[in-house]
C-alpha cells in the first residue's frame, strides 16, 4: 500500500511538471502580448521597462527555468495586470469564496440527484420518474448563465428573499449555490437512476426481498452502495471544476472567487497567472481523483488498488 | 464482518451528511460589503426637500478589483476612480472641466510658457504629515525612473530632463522638477504645453507621501497602510470585493465634502449592475445594458453625456484599393451614420465627420469641434460614388482589390461593421469582407500595421486636442496604417513648440484639415457616456476627459 501511495505521488509530480510544460509552450505561442492596450502612448522605452520587470526580455528556456524554480518554492510569481497582489495572493484570497460554493453546489447536487435518481428509478416508467427525468433533462439542457438571471429575477427582485449579487452574508452563497447546482444535479439524477434500475434487478435484491425485508432497507443497504460508483466517478472532476470556482456564475453574482482568473487571464496574456491558475486547477483535479480511487475501495471491497494485492 | 459493512455504509452516509451540513449550517460571516449599503444610507423617511445627508453612504460599482492604487501605475479608469477620490495633485478639474488650483494654492507661468511655480496650500496627508512640495518632487521623480516601469511615465514626458531618464540615458537629478522649500514647487517643461495644467490633474501626478514610500515598498497595496491626501481617505479595501472610503478631516477643502463616504462593489456584470441598482443598492450607475439603452433614452431615466472618444475604421494607406485618396474618401462617404446610430448603437452619439471629438474647449471660448465644424456630409452617396469612380479611373482598376473589415470579437463590433458591409454593399457596389480576431491578436496586427480596414475607439490621454493629431505623425505607434505625411509632421512639431494658445489652436485647426483632405479614416461617431444616477444623488461630475469626480456629491434624504 505504502508503495502504491510513494507511486502515486510520483506520478502526480510527474503529471503536473509535464501540465505546467506544455502550458508554458502554448501560452507563449498565442499571438499578443500582456503590455499591448488600446493607448498608443507607451513608448518602446516604457515597453521594454516593463518587459525587464517581468523577465519577458529573457530567452524562452531561461524564462521557463526561472518559472520552475520559483514554483519549486510555491511562488507563482506576480500578476502582470494587477500590481497589488501575486498570483499566491490572488488564489488564496478568493479560494476560499469559490471552495465554499463549490461544496455547497455539490453537497445539494448529491442530495438531491441522489435522491432523484432513486425515485425516478424505484417508479420507473411512471409520472414521478417522468418528472424527474424532464428536470434532469432540463437541467442538462438550461446553461447557467440563463438560470442564474433567472434566479435573480424571481428570487431577489420579484420576491425580495435573497440579495441580488456581492458577498457576504449566508444569504449571498444561496442563489450561487442553486445556479452552480442545477446542471449537476440533472446529471447526477440520471447515473443514478440508470445504475439504480440495474442494481434493483440484481438476483441479490431479489432474494432480499424474499427475506421479507423491508423495501427501504433494501434500497439503503443494499441498493445506493451498489448503485453509487458511476456517481463517485462523476465526482472527481465535479469537485475540481466547482471548488475552483466557474467564471459564468461567479461574474453574474460578484463572487471575489478564483473562476475569473482562468479566463481572465487569457485575455490578458498575464502568463503567471495563466499557469497559476492551470496549475491549481491541475493538482486539485490530481488529488480529487486520488481521493476518488481510495473511495471506490470504501465503497466496494471487490475493487482493488493495486494488482499484486488481488 | 457485518459491522464491519454497516461501519462502511455509515462513513459513506457520513461522509454525505458532512458535506450537506458544512455546506449549509454555518454562517460565512465576513464583512458586509454592500448587502444592504449599510445601516447609514438608510435614514427614515423625512422630507427634507433635497438637503444634503452628512451622513449618507455614495453606494457604486467599480466592477472590477483597480489594478493598482500606486498613481502611476494603475493609468486604467477603475483606479483612477478610487484614485480621484482618495487623492489630489497641484490640480483638480472643476465642473466646467478646467483645471483649478488644488494642493497647490497658486501658481506662476513664466513668459516663454516653460517654467510652472506652484505655491502648495497647507493640506494635510490622511497619517497627519504635512503635504509637502518634497513630496511633489520625489513622486515626479518616481514615475520616470525606469526601475518602476510604470505605463504611465510618457505623460510627464513634458518635463525637461523626463524622458532622458526614463529612457536610461538620464539621471533624476536631470529631472527639472524642484522643491525650493516645503511649498514651493518649480518644474520646468521642455517646450510650453499650453494644456500641462490639465495633464497634472491626471492621477499620474498625485503627490506620494515620501516618508511612506520610502520605508515601506508595498504601502499602495491594502488600506491599512495606503496614505491618501484627497478628499477621502482608504477604510477598508478587500480585494476583488468592495473598497470603502471616509471623509478626510485633514484635506483643506473638507467643507466642501458634503457626505460620509463611498462603498464600491465590484460587480462586473451588466445586468446584475442593473438589478442592483433598481432595487436601490446602488446609486449611480455608469454603463446600462446595451439592449435595454434606447428604451432608458428614451424614458428619460438614463441621462447621456458627451465623451471626449472617437469610433473610427483606419484604412491601411500602404494596402489598397486605400493607396487611392479618392477611393478613402468614398468610403468615407458612403455610410448613413445617423441611421448606424439611431438603430444600432443607440447611445445619441454624435455622427463623426472629423477627427478631433468634442470636448476640447477653445482659449478664447467654445468648443474646439464647434470652432472646426464638419469636413464631409454624412450618408453623400452620389459624391462617394464619383469618387469611387474616379480613384478606380486613376488606378487604371476595373475591379476593386478586395476590402476587409476587421474588429475585435464582440457583439457591438460585429453589428457596427455588418452595417457598413451592408452599406456599401447597397451605396457604393463593393463587397466588403468581415473577419474577427480575439482582442490582443486584432491589437498586435494592427500596430504591426497589417491589417487593411480595421476599427477603432480612441479616448483622449489628455484634456487636448494634440493628442489625437500626433498619432498620425509618420512614426508614432498609434499610426498603425502608414499614413505619412511631411506637411502634417511638421505641423504637429510646431503645434508642440507654440506657446501662443490662440496661435496654437489655429495650428490644430489647420493640421486637421490636411489630415481629412488625406482622409485615412472613417470617422463614424463620437462616443457618449450612457448613465443613471439615483434621483436623490447630484453633483457627480462626468468630464469629456478625465476621471470621474465623487468630490461635490450631495446625497438628498429620502
Amino acid at each position: 500500500m505504502s508503495n502504491y501511495l510513494v507511486k502515486r505521488v510520483l506520478m502526480m509530480i510527474v503529471t503536473l511538471w509535464i501540465i505546467v510544460t506544455l502550458t508554458f509552450s502554448l501560452m507563449h505561442a498565442i499571438p499578443g502580448n500582456p503590455f499591448a492596450s488600446e493607448s498608443d502612448q507607451l513608448p518602446e522605452q516604457i515597453l521594454n521597462n516593463l518587459r525587464a520587470k517581468y523577465n519577458l526580455d529573457q530567452p524562452l528556456p531561461v524564462q521557463y527555468v526561472l518559472y520552475l524554480k520559483n514554483l519549486l518554492m510555491f511562488d507563482l510569481g506576480p500578476s502582470i495586470k494587477s500590481d497589488s497582489r501575486g498570483v499566491n495572493d490572488m488564489i488564496s484570497d478568493g479560494f476560499g469564496a469559490s471552495a465554499w460554493l463549490g461544496a455547497q453546489a455539490i453537497s445539494i447536487a448529491l442530495v438531491f440527484g441522489i435522491l432523484f435518481g432513486i425515485i425516478a428509478a424505484l417508479n420507473r416508467n411512471k409520472w414521478l420518474d417522468y418528472v424527474a427525468m424532464a428536470l434532469a433533462v432540463m437541467g442538462v439542457a438550461i446553461p447557467s448563465f440563463i438560470m442564474a438571471p433567472l434566479l435573480i429575477n424571481y428570487l431577489a427582485i420579484k420576491v425580495t428573499i435573497f440579495p441580488v449579487a456581492t458577498w457576504g452574508t449566508w444569504m449571498h452563497t444561496v442563489l450561487p449555490s442553486l445556479a452552480l447546482a442545477f446542471g449537476p444535479v440533472a446529471v447526477i439524477t440520471r447515473y443514478m437512476r440508470a445504475s439504480m434500475i440495474e442494481v434493483m434487478n440484481q438476483n441479490y435484491i431479489r432474494t432480499a426481498e424474499a427475506k421479507g425485508i423491508p423495501m427501504w432497507i433494501i434500497v439503503i443497504r443494499h441498493g445506493i452502495r451498489n448503485a453509487i460508483l458511476p456517481v463517485v466517478t462523476f465526482l472527481g472532476p465535479l469537485i475540481a471544476s466547482l471548488i475552483t470556482g466557474t467564471f459564468v456564475v461567479e461574474k453574474i453574482f460578484a463572487i471575489p472567487g478564483i473562476g475569473k482568473y482562468f479566463v481572465d487571464g487569457i485575455f490578458n496574456r498575464d502568463y503567471p497567472v495563466i499557469l497559476g491558475t492551470t496549475i491549481f486547477y491541475s493538482a486539485i483535479l490530481i488529488v480529487t481523483i486520488f481521493l476518488i480511487d481510495i473511495a471506490y475501495t470504501l465503497i466496494d471491497p471487490r475493487i482493488k488498488l493495486t494488482n499484486k494485492e488481488r | 464482518m457485518k459491522l464491519q459493512k454497516g461501519w462502511r455504509l455509515l462513513s459513506t452516509a457520513a461522509l454525505v451528511a458532512v458535506l450537506a451540513v458544512t455546506g449549509c449550517s454555518q454562517q460565512a460571516a465576513p464583512a458586509q460589503p454592500g448587502s444592504s449599503g449599510g445601516a447609514t444610507g438608510q435614514a427614515p423617511q423625512a422630507d427634507s426637500g433635497g438637503q444634503a445627508d452628512m451622513t449618507a453612504m455614495l453606494k457604486l460599482n467599480l466592477k472590477t478589483e483597480p489594478p493598482s492604487l500606486d498613481p502611476p501605475k494603475g493609468f486604467d479608469s477603475t483606479s483612477n476612480e478610487v484614485l480621484n477620490a482618495t487623492m489630489e495633485g497641484l490640480a483638480r478639474l472643476d465642473k466646467d472641466h478646467k483645471p483649478q488650483p488644488a494642493m497647490a494654492e497658486k501658481w506662476t507661468v513664466s513668459e516663454d510658457g516653460k517654467t510652472y511655480t506652484f505655491t502648495l496650500r497647507d493640506s494635510k496627508w490622511s497619517n497627519g504629515d504635512p503635504v509637502t512640495a518634497q513630496d511633489f518632487e520625489f513622486a515626479f521623480k518616481r514615475i520616470l525612473d525606469p526601475n518602476n516601469a510604470f505605463p504611465s511615465a510618457f505623460l510627464a514626458y513634458y518635463i525637461a530632463g523626463a524622458e532622458e531618464f526614463n529612457n536610461g540615458k538620464g539621471n533624476a537629478d536631470g529631472v527639472k522638477v524642484k522643491a525650493v522649500d516645503d511649498k514651493t514647487l518649480e518644474v520646468q517643461l521642455k517646450a510650453p504645453a499650453g494644456y500641462f495644467l490639465h495633464i497634472l490633474t491626471q492621477p499620474t501626478f498625485f503627490p506620494v507621501n515620501k516618508k511612506v514610500a520610502e520605508s515601506n515598498p508595498k504601502w499602495s497595496e491594502n488600506a491599512s497602510t495606503l496614505v491618501t491626501n484627497g478628499p477621502f481617505k482608504m477604510e477598508d479595501w478587500v480585494h476583488d470585493q468592495s473598497v470603502q472610503v471616509v471623509k478626510n478631516d485633514g484635506y483643506w477643502d473638507k467643507d466642501s465634502v458634503k457626505y460620509a463616504g463611498i462603498d464600491w462593489v465590484m460587480v462586473n456584470d451588466e445586468n446584475t449592475q442593473f438589478q442592483m441598482y433598481k432595487t436601490g443598492q446602488l446609486d449611480m450607475v455608469q454603463t446600462v445594458p446595451n439592449d435595454m439603452k434606447k428604451k432608458l433614452i428614451d424614458s428619460g431615466e438614463a441621462k447621456v453625456e458627451s465623451e471626449a472618444s472617437i469610433y473610427y475604421y483606419r484604412m491601411n494607406t500602404k494596402m489598397p484599393p486605400f493607396t487611392n485618396v479618392n477611393i478613402r474618401k468614398a468610403f468615407a462617404l458612403a455610410i448613413d451614420r445617423q441611421t448606424l446610430i439611431d438603430n444600432v448603437v443607440q447611445g445619441k452619439q454624435a455622427p463623426a465627420l472629423a477627427h478631433v471629438p468634442f470636448g476640447f474647449p477653445e482659449p478664447t471660448g467654445g468648443d474646439f469641434r464647434e470652432k472646426g465644424g464638419d469636413f464631409i456630409k454624412d450618408n453623400d452617396i452620389e459624391q462617394a460614388k464619383a469618387l469611387l469612380k474616379k480613384g478606380m479611373e486613376e488606378e487604371g482598376w476595373t475591379t476593386l482589390p478586395t476590402v476587409t473589415m476587421s474588429y475585435n470579437t464582440s457583439d457591438a463590433h460585429k453589428s457596427v461593421a455588418q452595417v457598413l458591409q451592408e452599406m456599401y454593399k447597397k451605396n457604393l457596389g463593393v463587397d466588403v469582407k468581415l473577419e474577427n480576431k480575439e482582442w490582443k491578436v486584432f491589437l498586435s496586427d494592427q500596430r504591426a500595421r497589417n491589417l487593411q480596414f480595421s476599427r477603432s475607439t480612441i479616448p483622449a490621454d489628455y484634456g487636448d486636442p494634440v493628442n489625437f493629431l500626433e498619432l498620425f505623425v509618420t512614426d508614432h505607434p498609434g499610426n498603425r496604417i502608414n499614413y505619412s505625411n511631411k506637411e502634417y509632421d511638421a505641423l504637429v512639431e510646431k503645434i508642440r513648440n507654440t506657446a501662443d494658445e490662440t496661435e496654437r489652436f489655429q495650428l490644430m485647426h489647420d493640421a486637421e484639415k490636411i489630415f481629412m483632405d488625406d482622409m485615412p479614416l472613417v470617422p463614424i461617431y463620437f462616443n457618449t457616456k450612457v448613465f443613471m444616477d439615483q434621483e436623490n444623488v447630484k453633483g457627480i461630475i462626468r468630464h469629456p476627459v478625465g476621471t470621474l469626480d465623487y468630490k461635490w456629491v450631495e446625497i438628498g434624504k429620502k
